[in-house]
Parts: structure tokens; sequence; C-alpha cells
């Protein structure tokens, strides 16, 4: 399936992975939520944009992070090639980098976390990279339905905190996902390394581990001003799990109270 | 003339229950205050010299630590405080 991405004022053609099933309604939600549309019927590619600015930053990015998987764009005369497009990771990588541009320009927040619906609310797995956030996901989303993978939606309203769905993993099975906006019930926070178990957390040191888990990412006084501000809030509900790969976790996440 | 302290204003800030978290985003460091401190950020919203900080906080002690404990207290805070950029 190929779409159309605008990025900045350039629109590039891009396929979209084959298990991403629900895209084309989730496009839908999204644009309802949260206004302009990035998925776009094509237009005139403006290189100039590409080429330096916003999108080298973001080229730059995935040279490091993804080596010798990416093939930097090459001139063909006056033309830009961009083969690279093609690759389904990239799809996600571009998508996302433009949800959090439309989602923080309209006052909303993204965190790397992962989501799944208990009783109706959504609840947020956080954690260092490489914590086990995506692998618990999976664990579960046979039992909860998952709403977002890597990447999460939050929008603050009267005091509350609604997750939009996201389906943009790679590693997920897209079909098992639930559209919908939810309110947070709950933060559990993934920590493999003592035993196996569920505490809550004091709501100071719920909001201290918030903000130091995405310390890097709040390098501006917008977003970080914005991040305390939700991070308060979701700092009411916070739990620590603790358990191996292999462990039943469903009876841990029953503990949960939303 | 007394040097006057204020709060750092590119510092961004959530009061939580009873406590302050700030945060240096530009040096990526959060900063969690006691109570002592919290009170001391609390009242720098404008310049103020030690002696008006010392009589704020007696104030806000009454029937607690002795004075000159609390005197001790705000002067070591008002320095740490300063030597991590909350105040300037």
């Amino acid at each position: 399936m190929i779409y159309f991405l605008k990025i900045a004022k350039v629109v590039i053609e891009v396929s979209c992975p084959d298990n991403l099933y629900l895209i084309d309604d989730w496009k839908v939600f999204f644009e309802e939520g949260w206004g302009t549309p990035f998925l776009v019927k094509k237009q005139k590619v403006d290189i100039k944009v590409i080429l330096d600015g916003y999108k080298t930053k973001g080229l730059r990015t995935i040279k490091s992070s993804m080596k010798d998987k990416v093939n930097l764009p090459s001139m063909n005369d006056s033309e830009l090639v961009f083969d690279h497009f093609l690759n389904p990771s990239l799809f996600v990588f571009f998508l996302s980098k433009l949800i959090k541009k439309t989602v923080e320009e309209r006052g909303g927040l993204i965190l790397h976390a992962s989501a799944f619906v208990k009783d109706n609310r959504a609840v947020l797995i956080t954690g260092k990279s490489g914590s086990g956030k995506t692998t618990l996901l999976r664990q579960l989303m046979y039992f909860y339905s998952p709403i977002a993978d890597d990447l999460v939606m939050l929008e603050k309203k009267k005091g509350k905190i609604f997750v939009y769905t996201s389906p943009l993993n790679l590693k997920l099975d897209t079909k098992l996902m639930k559209i919908g906006k939810f309110e947070v019930g709950a933060v559990v926070m993934v920590d493999k390394k003592t035993g196996f178990g569920i505490e809550k957390l004091k709501k100071n040191e719920a909001l201290i581990l918030l903000l130091d888990q995405t310390r890097s990412l709040l390098n501006n006084r917008v977003v970080a001003k914005r991040s305390l501000g939700y991070y308060k809030v979701l700092s009411a509900n916070v739990y620590r799990i603790s358990y191996t790969i292999g462990e039943s976790v469903n009876s841990l996440i029953e503990k949960i109270d939303l | 003339m007394k040097k006057k302290y204020i709060r750092n204003k590119d510092l961004v800030w959530e009061k939580v229950d009873n406590d302050l978290v700030l945060l240096d985003y530009e040096a990526g460091k959060i900063h969690y205050l006691n109570e002592t401190a919290r009170l001391i950020w609390d009242f720098l919203n404008k310049k103020r010299n030690s002696k008006e900080i010392y009589d704020y906080v007696i104030s806000c002690y009454k029937g607690g630590d002795g004075k000159m404990e609390i005197k001790r207290d705000v002067r070591r805070m008002l320095v740490k405080m300063k030597k991590l950029k909350l105040l300037i």
C-alpha cells in the first residue's frame, strides 16, 4: 500500500508496512482528534526543503540509529532519489516524527511508552530503553487490547489525561488493537531486575522517575513545562512492576486499581 | 548593600502535594526541594536579601527549631541553591 507523507513542505511516497492493518481507519480517527492531515494526496515536491534544516536533521538521526540499513537519498541530476523510504521501519519512523510534531503543536504530549486497555481505561507502560515495554505488551495483548507501542499520544483535558491509539509498531499485530481515545487509569513502570511483584509508588517518587526517564526529551521550556503538568496528573497512580519473561504477569496486572 | 536573591526564572517547576519539583531543562537536571528550600523558593518570587529570607522562614516555623538553627539551615540552603543555579 502506498501513501504520501507530508514532511515540512515536502510530500514523499512511502510504502506502508503490511502489518499495519488499522492504518486507514486510524488515519481518520487521528485527524478528527488532532486536525491537519499528514497523509495526503500527491503534491509538488520541493527538494530545497529536504536538503536543509528540518529534514537534514531527520536523516542524520536515521543514519546514526539504523546504520547500514539505511541508504541516504542520492542526487540524480536535479532529482532526489528516496529508495530507502520503501523500508517499512522508515515509514514508521517518519510517521512518528509527523505525529509528534502535529500533537505537540496542539498542546499534546508524546511519550516513549506503550499502552493497553483495562476496564475501558488506558494503562501506560513506561521504562528505560530495553526495559521490556514491548515484551510486556506482547505478553498481555491477548488479554488486554493494546493501543500503542513505543509512541503514546497524550492529551490533557480538564485535569484528565487521555491516550489516542497509535498503531505504529512493526513488532505488534495491529489486528489486536483497539482504536479509540481512553482516559489514563494507571502507569506501569517496568523493572526486570528485582524479582516478581508489583508496588504502588508514592506520587513524588513516581514524578521523579517519569521525569528521569524522559529528561533528554525535555529540551525546551514549552515541552518541559507541559511534561511536568502531564506527569503531575499521571504520577497519582503509578506502579512499579518486576518480572522476568515467562512469569505470569497477568496476576500482577490484575492488582492495578484504576 | 546586602546581596539579594531571586528564583532562576529559566527553570520550570511544579508543586506536588507539599513538595516542589524543579526542572533545569537546559542542564537536564531534576531537583526535588525539601521543606526549607521550598519555603525559600516560594518567598523568592521577587528579590530579597538574606535577612528578609531568615525572618520569613523563622515566621513559618513558629514554636519549632531554635532561631539560630533555622538561620544556619537557611544560610546553608542559600549557598547550595545558588551553587545549583536555582537562585540567581
